[in-house]
């Protein structure tokens, strides 16, 4: 089994802050940021 | 503090709800997949969410927002106003013309469309103000709860691919071929 379970942050969330932050936030894209913390 | 538990994460971004899409993501919210290509980064994310839309509080789909569930002392309305005033002048017109995707029937006409919204605070005459309520009756916030995250890493060589998904409120991982 090559699964490996964390717990906290997933790693797929901090690449997606860091690549999120090095786009043109005047970007004609539909995400906006910041990521919503409720 | 947030009512959920840590291990859920809630990405915002925004939609016009009278789209086909909006209806699309009501009648299924939890069976919606997210495809963002990040060319900076070079990074592909699919992302396997549950939905869930906060139109104007108008809107007959408004009472289906969880707010009971996603934060029940968040004062959601104040949010989407936030999240309106937080977007770029040009995004904020996009909410104050026809229907997205309905039929143009004389080009000519998009020429009289607004180019740039002020936000709410920058309305500066009673046109303006007009055009802002009109763009805050359609503005509608989107809230994405991903359950799998694919990311496929396309700056490596060779490329790099990770499924994530969450097991007993936490996440797991396993590579892919890509």
């Amino acid at each position: 089994m090559s699964a490996t379970k964390s717990t906290g942050v997933p790693q797929w969330k901090e690449q997606l802050d860091v690549a999120l932050e090095k786009e043109d936030k005047g970007a004609a894209n539909a995400l906006e940021y910041p990521i919503a913390e409720y | 503090m947030s009512p959920l538990s840590e291990s859920v994460i809630l990405l915002q971004t925004s939609t016009d709800i009278r789209t086909p899409k909006a209806g699309q993501i009501l009648s299924r919210p939890e069976s919606i997949e997210v495809a963002w290509w990040l060319p900076k980064s070079n990074l592909q994310f699919r992302l396997t969410c549950t939905a869930y839309l906060l139109p104007h509080p108008s809107h007959p789909s408004w009472t289906e927002f969880p707010a009971w569930k996603l934060g029940p002392n968040v004062e959601w309305e104040q949010e989407r106003l936030k999240a309106y005033d937080a977007l770029p002048r040009f995004l904020r017109a996009s909410f104050c013309r026809p229907v997205p995707g309905s039929k143009l029937e004389n080009p000519e006409d998009a020429k009289k469309w607004p180019n740039e919204l002020p936000s709410r605070a920058e309305a500066a005459n009673d046109k303006e103000k007009e055009q802002v309520d009109e763009a805050l009756k359609n503005f509608a916030v989107l809230l994405l709860e991903p359950r799998e995250v694919d990311v496929l890493e396309l700056a490596a060589v060779p490329y790099l691919r990770t499924k994530y998904f969450k097991v007993d409120g936490g996440w797991t991982e396993e590579s892919l071929v890509p």
